[in-house]
């Protein structure tokens, strides 16, 4: 796993503390409602929206040029598999395009430690509370709760349980999804430091989940940690996990023995991520002759731009309206927009997923338009070799020398069955 | 020059072009399976929560003007003048006269009290309890699929770049954004074909990718506004193969100057409207859109000329379908009293229930089914006899 002890390309994401403070200026600028004019309120705040947007756009061309310059991939690839694992967008209001800056900061520092940390950073963060309405929790017999009547919130702690850690087929009940929401109370952010426990909204009192009681007074934050770190630990989410990454890593349908082998090292190595990709890559089930999984719309347009030469600074200097027409849109109509997930669960992980009529046609459509962008176009004769090594299928090395010119020879390389696997 | 996207044209084309058909066995089936019936169905979502209160003005309530007073001018009277239909969808007025509109003035998802944009589109599209429980992650529409006889990809079909929750799922269904065109030489196709033909996995989505890619591409392109386009293409659809459709229209989010501000979403809305109905011809008479939001919008303007999320609001039906030219489900009027929290337009009916009468007129399904499958604990009350 030599890749995942190489420092990454560098990427200059928009830190998730500039989304804050937009949002904190918005909310500021709003305030002034009645002294200030709507249209001035409105004009005001549509600024910063602006800015958000354009700085998602700057975003997407650094995480692209970050892709392409990353020379073998698996980081980045368990970079995305955990970014779908923790689904979170911020479509919900409060900050915009913040997906990018979580993904950065909350999941690509912990995807090769113990799985516990990871957890912790993502459930937590404010993008992952936004998303499943944590913030609106309110435990009640919290200080708060007995003052207002408000009351739990119980979308996160469902997630957890049902798509972070044990799985849906895990063992546990609405009454285990309840008591772990009563335990999450008090996790919160605010626009001023982000996230933040507050004891004013935590259930006070001990919670028992699975058996072991959490809690107690006075409420502390190390509570809802101590219950994270035991969560990372069960069984079911080891087979959880190890199914998962399976299934994205080597087939829709993985041999049981991989993910068994897979479950296994996890548990003995005490929840090390490390331990559970070795013993993946180490298992010949996972050295498959054929290519059995699709590659994402935004790792495909990355290997494509990558195998046609461009460089990551071409890349990282398009302008916004470039950026828009020939990344941001295609990325849409290929079926991955970006900063957005499709639901709390993530993307479908099936071969097949990606592969619509729709999805496939603007994959053809931006493979024929990327010879625009070339320089030099090369040869495809020479080119499937690029692209593919020696794992192209003959009938790709029939068609590489068919084409009626080397920009469609390209494209038709790039939108193949064979280059769009993996 | 208008190009008829049938596979028998493509076959045409292809043999025209030296290649054999035996190069995509997989046509077949889809070619061969038979069509649920004749009736279409086309569910709009509005997105953004529509002001049905600005729709359709109940002008004939007492305490409607106060309560919106730089948005109850002008309108068009309909029926016994009761209600007034919005200014800029004046041309929808014979279509009430013809009995090919209907509203639904007060009815809403089981969504309450939170407001949000983005969890109340998930329930309307969802058609599940406001439980986040029993929130499921298909859409109705494609369970509804589940339901039918003969689904094919082509059966149903989401147009437009927006992902269409309502039609996600297990059923297969078919996802196309107008303006997907594919400009490829005679020799790309050929080779692209052959390529996806050796491969399972892409052998249907690339020919149908292909074959719809190329097909857009020798539409005229005739321009016009958002709605116009997906129309134009969806009647096309609607023409051939399709039976269930869905698009969706935003810009129903009018928190300031509303007065100004709605009138291109409902032009757009009229639009896709009218555009459907010339485009389907005959068809139309079998016909049903339903057009419906995530909550409506607070009974009082507020202090910029707008308002804020509701929960009451309207539901608009048309087609040739329908038994038309009536207001559906009651009124429960603006008094103070009357409104929801003090705030918002009552619902008197769950929208479920109206889409639930529909596709059982429509396609013979069984209320244990829909109230089962498509609408998990929906009571569908009484038969609203909403088609001819």
């Amino acid at each position: 796993m030599a890749d995942l002890d190489h420092a990454a390309p560098a990427a200059r994401i928009t830190p998730f503390s500039s989304r804050l403070e937009r949002e904190a200026q918005r909310t500021r600028i709003r305030a002034q409602r009645g002294e200030v004019p709507a249209e001035k309120i409105m004009e005001q705040v549509e600024q910063l929206s602006r800015a958000d947007r354009r700085d998602a756009l700057v975003d997407l061309r650094q995480d692209i040029a970050r892709r392409v310059a990353e020379p073998v991939g698996f980081r980045q690839r368990l970079v995305d598999f955990w970014a779908n694992h923790f689904a979170a967008d911020t479509r919900p209001g409060r900050f915009n395009s913040a997906r990018t800056a979580y993904i950065e900061e909350a999941i690509r520092p912990h995807i090769a430690g113990d799985f516990a940390q990871l957890l912790r950073a993502a459930v937590l963060h404010p993008v992952m509370q936004n998303y499943l309405n944590q913030n609106r929790s309110v435990g009640p017999f919290s200080r708060v709760g007995r003052r207002t009547g408000r009351g739990i919130n119980e979308n996160l702690a469902r997630e957890l349980l049902e798509l972070h850690t044990l799985g849906v087929d895990g063992d546990y009940t609405q009454d285990d999804v309840t008591q772990m929401a009563r335990l999450l109370t008090g996790v919160t952010f605010d626009l001023e430091q982000g996230y933040k426990f507050d004891p004013r909204i935590a259930e006070p009192g001990l919670i028992e989940i699975f058996g072991k009681r959490y809690g107690g007074r006075p409420v502390k934050e190390s509570h809802v940690f101590e219950a994270l770190d035991d969560l990372a630990l069960r069984p079911e989410t080891a087979a959880h996990l190890a199914g998962k990454l399976a299934r994205h890593f080597v087939a829709d349908a993985p041999d049981p023995q991989l993910v068994a082998h897979m479950q296994a090292s996890y548990l003995a190595s005490g929840g090390d991520l490390r331990a559970l990709y070795r013993a993946m890559l180490e298992h010949p089930a996972a050295w498959g002759a054929t290519l059995a999984k699709t590659r994402t719309p935004l790792n495909w347009i990355a290997a494509s731009l990558r195998v046609t030469g461009i460089k990551p600074a071409t890349i990282r200097k398009l302008d916004i309206g470039t950026t828009r027409n020939s990344l941001h849109l295609p990325l849409q109509l290929m079926g991955q927009p970006h900063e957005a997930v499709p639901s709390p669960a993530g993307y479908d992980d099936d071969a097949g997923a990606w592969i619509t009529p729709q999805a496939l046609a603007a994959r053809i459509d931006w493979a024929m338009g990327l010879q625009a962008l070339l320089p030099q176009v090369p040869d495809p004769r020479d080119f499937v070799t690029v692209a593919m090594g020696d794992m192209a299928s003959p009938a790709l090395l029939r068609a590489a020398r068919a084409a009626e010119t080397r920009g469609e020879g390209i494209a038709v390389i790039l939108a193949s069955p064979d280059f769009n696997r993996c | 020059m208008r190009h008829d996207p049938t596979r028998r044209a493509f076959l045409q084309q292809v043999a025209a072009l030296g290649c054999s058909a035996a190069a995509s066995p997989f046509l077949t089936p889809i070619a061969m399976a038979s069509a649920p019936g004749e009736n279409r169905l086309v569910v709009i979502v509005l997105r953004g929560a529509m002001d049905g209160l600005d729709v359709l003005r109940p002008t004939g309530d007492a305490h409607f003007a106060a309560l919106r007073p730089s948005l109850s001018e002008g309108g068009t009277p309909l029926g016994n003048g009761f209600f007034a239909l919005h200014p800029v969808l004046s041309d929808l007025a014979p279509l009430w006269q013809a009995g090919e509109l209907a509203f639904v003035p007060a009815t809403s998802t089981p969504y309450r009290d939170k407001r949000s944009h983005f969890d109340g589109q998930d329930l309307l599209e969802a058609g599940t309890p406001d439980d986040d429980a029993a929130r499921a992650r298909d859409g109705w529409l494609n369970r509804t699929l589940t339901l039918l006889p003969g689904v094919t990809a082509r059966t149903a079909f989401a147009v437009g770049r927006e992902r269409m929750r309502i039609l996600d799922g297990t059923a297969p269904m078919t996802h196309w954004s107008p303006g997907t065109e594919l400009d490829l030489s005679p020799q790309a196709r050929l080779l692209l074909d052959y390529l996806y033909g050796q491969d399972p996995l892409f052998s249907e989505a690339g020919l149908t990718a292909l074959e719809m890619g190329m097909a857009s591409g020798m539409m005229e392109d005739q321009g016009g506004p958002a709605g116009e386009v997906l129309a134009r293409y969806l009647g096309e659809q609607l023409r051939g193969e399709t039976r269930i459709a869905s698009l969706s229209l935003s810009g129903f989010d009018t928190h300031v100057q509303q007065a100004r501000r709605l009138r291109p979403a409902l032009r757009n809305l009229q639009t896709t409207i009218l555009t459907l109905r010339a485009e389907l011809g005959a068809i139309w008479a079998r016909t049903t859109v339903l057009a419906m939001t995530e909550f409506g919008r607070t009974a009082r303007e507020n202090g910029t000329g707008g308002t804020d999320h509701g929960t009451g609001g309207a539901m608009l039906l048309a087609g040739g379908a329908l038994k038309g030219g009536r207001v559906l489900g009651g009124w429960p009027g603006l008094s103070e009293a009357a409104l929801y929290d003090g705030r918002d337009l009552m619902p008197l009916s769950d929208v479920r229930a109206y889409a639930a009468w529909a596709l059982r007129d429509m396609y013979g399904l069984r209320v244990s089914d829909l109230t089962r499958t498509v609408f998990p604990g929906l009571d569908m009350g009484d038969n609203p006899g909403l088609l001819l």
